[in-house]
Parts: C-alpha cells; sequence; structure tokens
C-alpha cells in the first residue's frame, strides 16, 4: 500500500482569493484588519503610482510565527484565539486568509516584520506570484526570507521599533480612485477610533481602543475625505442632539456655557432646536452626594457629546446594527488630557453615573436649576441616555489646570490632577465639579428631550377629536373588562356611551361653526390689511388737502379753499370708521385677560359705531363696578358691535331709533341688558333661540333702507353666541323692557 | 427750529414727509431738510451698513475719532425714518425703521431718530411713551408732524387740540441729547441712581420693571436670589453691557472686548466691576448709545407712571391744594402746563417748602421740571394742609391727549389706567379730534 498526498495548483491561489475576497477594496481592508489583530495602534496605507504599502506598528512576527501563520494558508490561528495577544482586541480577519488578499492586489510582495521582543532581528520575505503557472504547485513558489540589518529597518508608524510593512508592487488593479477608497473606508470604519480619526488625538500604547487607519493616497483627489466618510457621518449625520460644553479661564469667570442641538424629528414631530445655558461652576449640584465646592475649581474644559438613537433608519446608510455594535465599544464620554485619552473613562466605566441612574428610574434631575422646571410635572430623567447612545470627548489639560490653580493661589490638590497610574484623574474635589458639569449637560438634555416630547404630544393631542379619545377610552375599557364586575362594566360603558355622543355632537357643533367663521376670519384679516393701507392713502389724501387749502389762501381761490375743507370733512369721516377698528390695533385689546368694567367697554362701543349709527340714541345705565368675565377687548368689541348694529337694522323701519343698555349685578350674577325699539323678533321667545344659529336671523328691512342697513348677513347673533360662551357668558332673547321691542340679555356669573 | 438739519428717509413719498415737517414747525432754512429720493436713499443706507459691518466685525480702521462710521446719516439733527423701507434693494432682509435706528444712535453723530408709521393709533395709553418697543427715539406717524404742538413746548390754553403731553418738543430734543450725551462721557462708571441723585425713597418706588430695564441684574431689595446687582450700582457702562435695546449682545460684546473668545466676551459682559474702557471711540459710542436708553426710561418708567418722578400737572392734579388760594378758573389751573418756571403757577411759599427741595436737578433729562414724587408724598405737613385745605376750586383734570386742564365732568373726559398706573390715580384724555388711541383695554381696567 502506498500513501499519496494532495499537491495543490499554485495558480488556485488566485482563485481562491477572488472568491474568497471578491474585490480590491475587501482585500486591503484585509491587510488593515491584520494590524488591528496584530494590536497595532496606527495602520498606514500609502499608495503609490503603482504600489501600495501597508505598514503598522503591531507587535510584528516572529520568524517562527510568520512560518506558521503568515506562510499556512486558511489557518485557524484567529478563531481559535479569539482576542489579540496584548489589548485582546475580538479577531478581525474573519476566514484566516488574509495574505491571500496580497496576491489579489499585486503580483509582487515585500514584507518586513519586527517583533517587540527588545533586540529582536527584522525579517523580511519576499514573494512574487508573476511565475505561477498553471500546473505548478505551492510549493514551487519561493518564498525568499532574510534578516535585514538594523539600520535598514523600516520606520514604523508611532516611531516603535516594532510592526509589520508590505509592499505589494506590480498592482493587478492600477485604477484606485475615490469611490474605492470610500468602499475601502465602510469596510474598516468600525475598527477605527473615533477618538484619533475624528479628534486627532493621541492615546496610550495600551489603550485597545485606540486604532487608526492612515491613508496616504498623493495621486487620488480627496481621497482622505472619501475615506472618512462613514465614520464622518457618526459625528456630522447620524447623531440626534449634539452636546457642547465649556470653560473658559473658569477660576476667573466661575462660568461654563452649555449647549444642546437638537436635530428635526427628535422626538418625532419636533423641530429643530438648539438650547443654551450657562452655569455657575460654584452652584454646580452633584445628586445626593456631599456637597460640591463654592469655588471654581476648573480652567479650561471643552466637551462634545453625541447621543444616538439606536433604532430605526440610520442618516448616511449606516445599519442600526453596526451602529449599535460601534458604540457598544466607543461609546460613553472620555476624558482627554492634553489630547490624550485616559483609558478609564469609556464603556467599562460609569463614571458620570448615567447607566446608574438610567437603572433607578430616576424621576428629576436636583442638578438643575427650577428654570428648567417643566409645565407639567413628568419623570425627565428617565429619558437620560445609557452610555452605549453617547459618544462624547472632555478635554483638559492638567499641566495648565495646576498652573492655574497656583496662579489664584488655589489649595494644595484643589486642580484636575491625573493619578499616577496615568489612566484616570485623582477624585478630588475638582474633578467632582468636572463630573457635575458634565452630568449636568446629560441631565439638561434629559430634560429638554422630555419637554420637546410633551410638546410634540400636547400638540398631537390638541389636534385628536374628543370622540376619538373616548374611542380609546372604550378599548381600554374593553381590555380591562374581566377585571370589573358586570355591574360596573355596564355602568362605565353607559355613560362613555354617554359622553361620546355629547362629544360628537359638540364636534359637528364646531364643524358647522369653524365653516361659518373661516371665511369670516379671512374678511376681518382683510380688513386689518385694507386698515394698514388705508392709514397710508389717508395721509396722502391729507398732504393733498393741505396742499389745496395752502393753494386756495395763497391765490385767494374760494372753490378750491371748498374742496380743500369738503376733502377734509371726508377725511375726518374715514378717520371716525377707522376706529372702528381701533380694538384690533394693539396684542393687549386683542389677546388681554382682565375683567373689565363694562360701562368703559359700552362707552367706548358706541362711540366708535357713531358713524354708522347716526341718529340712533343710545342711553347707557350701568353701575361704574360692573365687569365683564374675563376676556379681550375686542371680544367684547365684536359681542357689542354686532348686537349694535342688529339694533340699528331692527330701528330702521321703526318710528324712534332707540336703544337701552342696562347692567346690574345682584347676589354674585350679573346681566346686561340691551334693549331696542325696532320691529321685535317676530317670534316667540323659545323659537327666538334658534336666531343664534347662523344664517337664521336675515332681518327684512324695507327695500328704502336697505343701503344704511349694516351687515345683513344672518351671522351677527351666531357670532355673539360664540364669543359670549367662549367667556362665559349666556345670551338670550328676554321679555323686552318696558316701551321697547326686544331685549337680549347677556348674563354670567360675577 | 430755524437751523435744525433734517433727514427724511422714506423709500415711497419722502416729499410727503418733508412737507409736513414745514407745514407743522416754523420754517426750515432751505437746505434744512433733506429727503432723498430711493436711489439715493439706497446708496447711503449701503455705504453705512458697509461700515457698521465692519466695525461690528472688529475692523476698528472704520471708526472715526468720535467712534462714528462716516456715512450721509452724519451731521443732521433730527432723522426721520419711514418703517416700511421695504422698496429700498440693498440686499438681506426687508429693512425697517427698527432694523437701522440703533445703528444710527450708535455709529452716527446725529443725535435724535424719529420712526414713522409703525403704529396705526396716535395715543399710547399704555405706557404714555407712544411706542414702548421702538429702537427710535420717537415713534410718531407722518401726520402728527404737521401738528405745530409737536415743534414747541404745549401751551394749554381754551382749544383742545391733540398734542400728547408725552410728546418731546422736537425743536429741543437733538440739543438736548447731544448734551446729555457730553454729560455721560466722562461718568459712565458712575451708578445711574446717584447721577440722577435718586432720594432714598425714589429708590424703593422703582417699579421692578424700571429695575430690569436698568440690568436684567438688578436688584431692587436683595430679593433677586442674592445674585443680583444691586440697583445702586448699576452704572451706565454696566447698563451698555446689559441692554439689548440699540445693539444686539453679540455686536456690544464685539465692541466692548474685541478679540476675546465668545465665552470670554460673555463672561465679562456679565461682570457688574468690569472697569469703564479707556478707548475715547468706544466711551462715544457707549455714551450715545446709553443716553438714548436712559432717557426713554425715564419718560417710560420713572415720569411716566408719575409715581417716581412726578411733574407740577400731575402734582397739581394730585394734591390740588399746592395751588393755594388759586384754582376757581381753568386759567389757574393751565397756569400750571404754561408756567415752564417755577413755582410753575403753585404757591410759591408752598412751592419752597415743600416741593423745590424735591427737584429733579438735571434738567436736560425732562422736557418740563419734574419733582421726587415719594419725598413729597412723605411730608406730613403737606399731607395735613392737603387735609385741612378748604378752598373751593374748579374739580379739574389733566388731560394727557392735549395737555391742558379740563373740568373733570366735562362731556367725553374719559379716565384710564396706564400699564404702570393705579385705578386710584387714574390718568385723563379729552379725545378732541379722530386720533386712534390704543391699547383701549385701558379705559376699562
Amino acid at each position: 500500500m502506498s500513501t499519496a498526498y494532495f499537491t495543490i495548483d499554485a495558480a488556485l491561489l488566485a482563485e481562491l482569493g477572488e472568491r474568497l475576497i471578491g474585490a480590491p477594496h475587501i482585500a486591503l481592508a484585509e491587510l488593515a484588519k491584520n494590524s488591528y489583530d496584530a494590536d497595532a495602534n496606527t495602520c498606514r496605507i500609502i499608495f503609490g503610482k503603482d504600489s501600495i504599502e501597508v505598514i503598522d506598528d503591531g507587535h510584528g512576527m516572529s520568524l517562527a510565527d510568520f512560518k506558521r501563520f503568515w506562510l499556512k494558508l486558511g489557518t485557524q490561528h484567529k478563531r481559535e484565539d479569539e482576542l489579540s495577544p496584548i489589548l485582546e482586541r475580538p479577531f478581525t480577519g474573519s476566514k484566516g486568509v488574509g495574505r491571500l488578499a496580497a496576491q489579489f492586489l499585486a503580483t509582487k510582495l515585500e514584507l518586513w516584520t519586527t517583533t517587540e521582543t527588545p533586540g529582536a532581528p527584522t525579517h523580511k520575505a519576499s514573494v512574487d506570484w508573476s511565475n505561477i503557472k498553471s500546473g505548478g504547485t505551492l510549493r514551487q513558489v519561493p518564498v525568499r526570507i532574510l534578516s535585514v540589518p538594523k539600520d535598514k529597518k523600516p520606520n514604523y508608524p508611532n516611531k516603535r521599533t516594532h510592526g509589520t510593512r508590505i509592499v505589494l508592487t506590480s498592482l493587478r488593479k492600477k485604477d484606485w480612485n475615490a469611490s474605492d477608497l470610500e468602499k475601502l473606508g465602510n469596510e474598516l470604519w468600525s475598527l477605527r477610533s473615533p477618538f484619533s480619526a475624528l479628534r486627532k488625538q493621541k492615546s496610550h500604547r495600551h489603550d485597545p481602543l485606540w486604532f487608526d487607519v492612515d491613508l496616504q493616497a498623493p495621486h487620488i483627489a480627496q481621497a482622505q475625505e472619501q475615506f472618512d466618510k462613514r465614520l464622518r457621518s457618526l459625528t456630522q449625520d447620524v447623531w440626534r442632539v449634539k452636546i457642547t460644553g465649556e470653560v473658559k479661564n473658569g477660576r476667573q469667570t466661575d462660568l461654563a456655557t452649555i449647549s444642546l442641538e437638537f436635530r428635526e424629528a427628535y422626538p418625532p414631530g419636533a423641530p429643530t432646536q438648539v438650547y443654551r445655558d450657562s452655569v455657575r461652576l460654584s452652584k454646580l449640584k452633584w445628586k445626593e452626594k456631599a456637597p460640591l465646592p463654592k469655588t471654581p475649581l476648573l480652567e479650561n474644559v471643552g466637551f462634545t457629546i453625541f447621543v444616538y438613537k439606536l433604532e430605526g433608519r440610520q442618516p448616511s446608510g449606516l445599519s442600526v446594527g453596526d451602529l449599535r455594535e460601534y458604540l457598544d465599544e466607543f461609546g460613553n464620554v472620555s476624558v482627554y488630557d492634553t489630547g490624550f485619552r485616559l483609558p478609564y473613562y469609556g464603556m467599562d466605566n460609569d463614571w458620570l453615573e448615567v447607566a446608574q441612574d438610567y437603572s433607578r428610574r430616576l424621576a428629576t434631575s436636583r442638578m438643575l436649576a427650577s428654570k428648567w422646571k417643566l409645565e407639567s410635572p413628568s419623570p425627565y430623567l428617565q429619558d437620560l441616555p445609557e452610555p452605549r447612545r453617547l459618544f462624547g470627548a472632555v478635554e483638559i489639560n492638567t499641566n495648565r489646570e495646576a498652573r492655574a490653580a497656583s496662579e489664584h493661589d488655589a489649595e494644595p490638590g484643589e486642580w484636575l490632577l491625573i493619578q499616577s497610574s496615568r489612566d484616570r484623574l485623582h477624585p478630588n474635589m475638582a474633578y467632582a465639579q468636572l463630573q457635575a458639569l458634565v452630568r449636568y449637560s446629560l441631565d439638561l438634555y434629559a430634560n429638554r428631550y422630555r419637554a420637546r416630547l410633551l410638546k410634540v404630544r400636547e400638540s398631537e393631542r390638541d389636534t385628536e377629536p374628543t370622540s376619538r379619545k373616548y374611542s380609546r377610552i372604550r378599548t381600554l375599557l374593553e381590555s380591562q373588562r374581566a377585571s370589573l364586575s358586570a355591574g360596573a362594566y355596564r355602568e362605565l360603558l353607559n355613560e362613555l356611551a354617554d359622553a361620546e355622543r355629547a362629544a360628537k355632537s359638540a364636534e359637528d357643533l364646531f364643524d358647522a361653526r369653524t365653516a361659518i367663521l373661516a371665511p369670516l376670519a379671512s374678511a376681518g384679516m382683510t380688513a386689518l390689511g385694507l386698515t394698514h393701507e388705508l392709514a397710508r392713502e389717508t395721509r396722502s389724501l391729507e398732504r393733498a388737502r393741505s396742499r389745496l387749502a395752502k393753494l386756495g389762501r395763497e391765490h385767494d381761490l374760494p372753490d378750491v379753499s371748498e374742496a380743500a375743507v369738503d376733502l377734509g370733512a371726508s377725511l375726518s369721516r374715514l378717520r371716525a370708521l377707522q376706529n372702528l377698528f381701533a380694538p384690533l390695533l394693539s396684542e393687549e385689546d386683542r389677546a388681554g385677560g382682565g375683567r373689565l368694567r363694562v360701562k368703559a367697554v359700552v362707552a367706548q362701543v358706541v362711540d366708535a359705531m357713531k358713524p354708522l349709527t347716526q341718529g340712533l340714541k343710545v342711553e347707557v345705565e350701568i353701575p361704574d363696578e360692573l365687569r365683564f368675565p374675563a376676556g379681550p377687548f375686542a371680544s367684547w368689541n365684536a359681542i357689542l358691535q354686532n348686537v349694535l348694529a342688529n339694533s340699528w337694522n331692527a330701528t330702521l323701519d321703526a318710528q324712534e331709533a332707540k336703544v337701552r343698555i342696562e347692567g346690574y349685578s345682584e347676589d354674585g350674577e350679573e346681566w346686561l341688558w340691551i334693549s331696542d325699539t325696532g320691529v321685535g323678533l317676530g317670534v316667540d321667545l323659545e323659537e327666538a333661540k334658534r336666531f343664534f344659529d347662523a344664517f337664521e336671523r336675515k332681518l327684512e328691512v324695507n327695500r328704502d333702507r336697505q343701503s344704511i342697513a349694516i351687515g345683513g348677513s344672518g351671522m351677527g347673533l351666531a357670532i355673539v353666541r360664540i364669543l359670549s360662551e367662549r367667556h362665559g357668558v349666556t345670551t338670550t332673547f328676554v321679555e323686552p323692557l318696558e316701551g321697547y321691542a326686544t331685549t337680549l340679555e347677556l348674563w354670567w356669573k360675577g | 427750529m430755524a437751523g435744525l438739519r433734517v433727514l427724511v428717509c422714506d423709500d415711497q413719498e419722502p416729499d410727503a414727509v418733508a412737507d409736513a415737517i414745514r407745514e407743522g414747525g416754523p420754517k426750515l432754512q432751505a437746505d434744512g431738510i433733506q429727503a432723498p429720493d430711493r436711489a439715493r436713499l439706497e446708496k447711503l443706507v449701503r455705504e453705512f451698513f458697509t461700515n457698521v459691518t465692519a466695525v461690528l466685525r472688529g475692523d476698528d480702521d472704520f471708526l472715526t475719532e468720535h467712534g462714528t462710521v462716516r456715512s450721509g446719516f452724519d451731521d443732521f439733527d433730527l432723522i426721520f425714518l419711514d418703517n416700511n423701507l421695504s422698496h429700498l434693494e440693498v440686499g438681506g432682509v426687508r429693512l425697517t425703521a427698527e432694523f437701522i435706528a440703533g445703528y444710527i444712535r450708535a455709529f452716527s453723530n446725529s443725535p435724535y431718530v424719529v420712526s414713522l408709521n409703525r403704529n396705526q393709533f396716535d395715543f399710547d395709553l399704555r405706557y404714555l411713551v407712544g411706542d414702548f418697543e421702538t429702537k427710535a427715539d420717537l415713534s410718531l406717524k407722518t401726520e402728527h408732524l404737521r401738528n405745530p404742538g409737536l415743534w414747541e413746548y404745549p401751551v394749554a390754553g381754551a382749544e383742545g387740540n391733540f398734542r400728547p403731553w408725552y410728546w418731546p418738543n422736537l425743536s429741543e430734543a437733538p440739543d438736548r441729547r447731544r448734551r446729555q450725551v457730553d454729560s455721560l462721557m466722562p461718568r459712565l462708571g458712575e451708578p445711574i441712581l446717584s447721577y440722577f441723585a435718586f432720594p432714598r425713597l425714589a429708590k424703593i418706588a422703582l417699579s421692578r420693571h424700571a429695575a430690569a430695564y436698568l440690568s436684567p441684574k438688578a436688584s431692587i431689595d436683595g430679593l433677586n436670589d442674592g445674585e443680583g446687582t444691586p440697583i445702586e450700582n448699576v452704572t451706565f457702562w454696566h447698563h451698555f453691557r446689559t441692554s439689548n435695546r440699540t445693539l444686539l449682545r453679540d455686536e456690544r460684546a464685539e465692541l466692548c472686548f474685541p478679540g476675546l473668545a465668545p465665552v470670554e466676551r460673555a463672561a465679562r459682559m456679565l461682570v457688574s466691576n468690569e472697569p469703564v474702557p479707556d478707548d475715547e471711540r468706544l466711551r462715544a459710542i457707549v455714551s450715545r448709545v446709553v443716553a438714548g436708553e436712559i432717557e426713554f426710561w425715564l419718560r417710560r418708567d420713572v415720569i411716566g407712571p408719575q409715581d417716581v418722578l412726578i411733574d407740577a400737572p400731575h402734582l397739581a392734579m394730585r394734591i390740588p391744594a399746592l395751588l393755594g388760594s388759586a384754582g376757581r378758573t381753568i386759567d389757574d389751573w393751565n397756569q400750571v402746563v404754561n408756567s415752564r418756571m417755577p413755582p410753575h403757577g403753585i404757591d410759591t411759599d408752598l412751592f419752597d417748602r415743600f416741593i423745590k427741595p424735591w427737584t429733579f436737578e438735571p434738567a436736560i433729562w425732562v422736557d418740563a421740571h419734574a419733582f421726587w414724587w415719594p419725598e413729597i408724598d412723605a411730608a406730613e405737613d403737606l399731607a395735613i394742609l392737603a387735609g385741612e385745605d378748604e378752598v373751593e376750586r374748579l374739580r379739574c383734570a389733566f388731560a394727557e391727549d392735549t395737555s391742558r386742564f379740563v373740568p373733570r365732568d366735562a362731556e367725553g373726559i374719559a379716565g384710564f389706567v396706564s400699564e404702570a398706573g393705579q385705578p386710584w390715580n387714574p390718568r385723563f384724555v379729552e379725545r378732541p379730534g379722530q386720533e386712534v388711541y390704543a391699547p383701549l383695554s385701558q379705559f376699562a381696567l
């Protein structure tokens, strides 16, 4: 018996690469992932004219490792170990075929590698795949390995003495462009540390989160922008709220400024909005713990925190799953000292106690000033974002803090001080102030988020018809039926049906009134606009009158002078008519809410109506202190103008045109009676109720006098009732006073 | 008024405004009124804003030694701005008088700006200033310019012509403003109340509204959460840094602290004891702005309610006994309006004993002599004297709209309560014509 062995056709490598990898940008990404897996902090990719260089500061490979892992295809090495040896990163090179990528990208490869072991040699390997012919076996592909003298060692990134450098030449794809780099960026963004990539921060060697890909492609336009596009979207498009804070010369100013920029539709229905706040450092509180320092202990601090929504569709085509994974790793708020990230502050450390309070379901913050109190009590701290929804950075400079502290004669240790482990700050009072400041901004976020939510809900609630609300209650009732006794259920159901019916008819009435009021409202708006324009025209007419008068005077032209006088009289009447709109000219009259004296309001209205009601005698007898219910002047004006207009119309055909307006007050009830000597209602009082519906009372005025009737649309009384009811006044026709044909009563509780 | 230089800015009918001024005021010199047409006005506005914008961006090369920018708005006594300047094509938002007025005050040497036709009403029942929101010094309608009363001190006579008491004398206003600015220049670091020599009771009588106008941080009685600046300490310079009436906050911050980071600037804008700058140009700007704003404050919050400062007509109406044996005829009463010199128609002895010591001294700030009401009101001897007064006088009311006394029960006299006024001390109008009064609800309070 003999034993046979498989031999592998060397050309199969190319085939395999093609199938496993699929595209050049994925191949290159695989090489960068190798750097990540090798615990590198930086992987630099340099595009030459016909070359690509990938160089990192990872732990490098010993000769044995190189042979064991690099020269062995499809190794299980990555799957077995799961975590990288030093920084314990989860491996990313998914199929152990990263090195196939090299062949996929180019026909020639040179590789240098140096381990971290002090004095370790640098090995260089060279492969040339151009000689592979179909039918040849892999063993026939020579890999030349040699030791490199120290002075020929590559310059690994970050001035490190170890790493790996790969140079690919004779590229198979020679026309790399910006679009390819964008795709490459999409492959690698989730490995890249946002801290270094976006904020250009440095970090410590042993910060597992510090990894970036440094792209150098001078021949490709906009290479970096395209490569960073996906990552940048995190700080450009994907966030929902951006929180920024700043302290400048805090020991002197005692001031921190905070700004919260909310994106539109967060929460859904809310607009884009920016909130600003400034807080005194010395007034900051920290939850229920011991009190914070009463003096400012921070000099210069800046922070930016992005809040994300980890559900629903994300902008920039980012998948919500990828975002979650990314923030699980890089989330929370980090601290940087002179640009170095302090590794202690990250997802593993809830230094702002956000996660803790999020899970405690706290209701409100004791840190916020009363000005942020919500109109309706609401547990807004429940909207505090978990650390995994945050990505933020606090920037400080402990050296400068120390200097400023000494300039201000601070007590020993009362400044931001880095611990000897250099991974965190000393937990002193200055740190507590920093913690409180950043946390304040998050509490303010929660507060504003809830305020926005309530506002949206309020506006939605306002637009939801009452009958629909009852319908929701009915659904609720059905769902709880089992827990109610049959009697209680029936009773509730009956009451609900009753309320629902009432609401429905109120809505129908409202719709009907809206139909009436809409054209009136637009007529009103037009009238107001017209008044404004009339003012200008009046000025022109006045100027003309003045010129005419002057000409008449100077040239002794009696006709011209007379024309000027006539024009003046017309102008005077025009101005008097404009006074009808006076109650609409000021905000106080349109929207004020005090209890106005009836006598004064009536006097104003009667006076303003005079140009329209010439010859109408109006008697007024109202106690000085009788007051309408709370409501704006414009409302009472509209009611009384309509009533007076009706009286005027009603008396056009009467022998005597007289109106009497009387007011009374008794036992907490108050009345205003408006009586006229017109033609009367013509129907009994019960039937007259319908006159308050729109278009129901269209007075028949003698054709000879129709031209001087006011209005006549049949809507006057409908308007009177709508406005009266709005302000708690009941309007009815009552038995007329002696000597009068009609009496309208306005009644209200005093 | 002869010799007053007037600029009319109206993009539609500049001549109508000029005619109204000519008709209302005494004759001007031929070149006294300039009313540029639309094209010239556009050029003028464009140039002005180019320079102002440069200054507000921190380029002080555009500032003259007087803290103004060179422009066609300089060297006038009065500038009238029609509120609707929307036909001017100068780029950006539609222009209104309100948009321009503050910049003219800050960056030109023309002392007095009047906005025209912003409101449709003629008489302001709410604050008795005309328009409490305007950035100009006064807000009027074009037709008011035709009223001779606007150009002189009111004369109370037999005829009740429309001439609100709160109108300034426009012929004198520019000169007064210049003197106000000159007076403030060296005293910007002085507390406002000390400058005006507020007596003790008058300080207490100031409304919170009045205090807040001087500074949002001003505290009258230490109740402002212990964090405010006592109102006695609020200086003109402090007011400038906290008031948005003429210039916006960022603009003021850029002027005061050029080159500083925004957060630092914001902090220094709030520091109450920030020293007054030495730069003469900045001091000139601050003086012009503050003079306009503080005069407005006096008119609206200090004199308007007649509860801190009171003028002679209101004083006589409130304590008729001050007229001594006079006051039996309407002429006696109107003497109080017409006599512009002490004792203002008041009994000389009583005036010297009770009123004169409480005269408001910086007369350049008021149109008519005024007196510290809370101190007069506190004089027990005067109260006793008023209580024992048995002289039968005509019961009169001072009509705010005609600036004259009228019999209290005459037809058409209507009482009203202004925003800061008290219902037990109503004010009155007689409404002689068809002028529009607003808000009407003030009649019914």
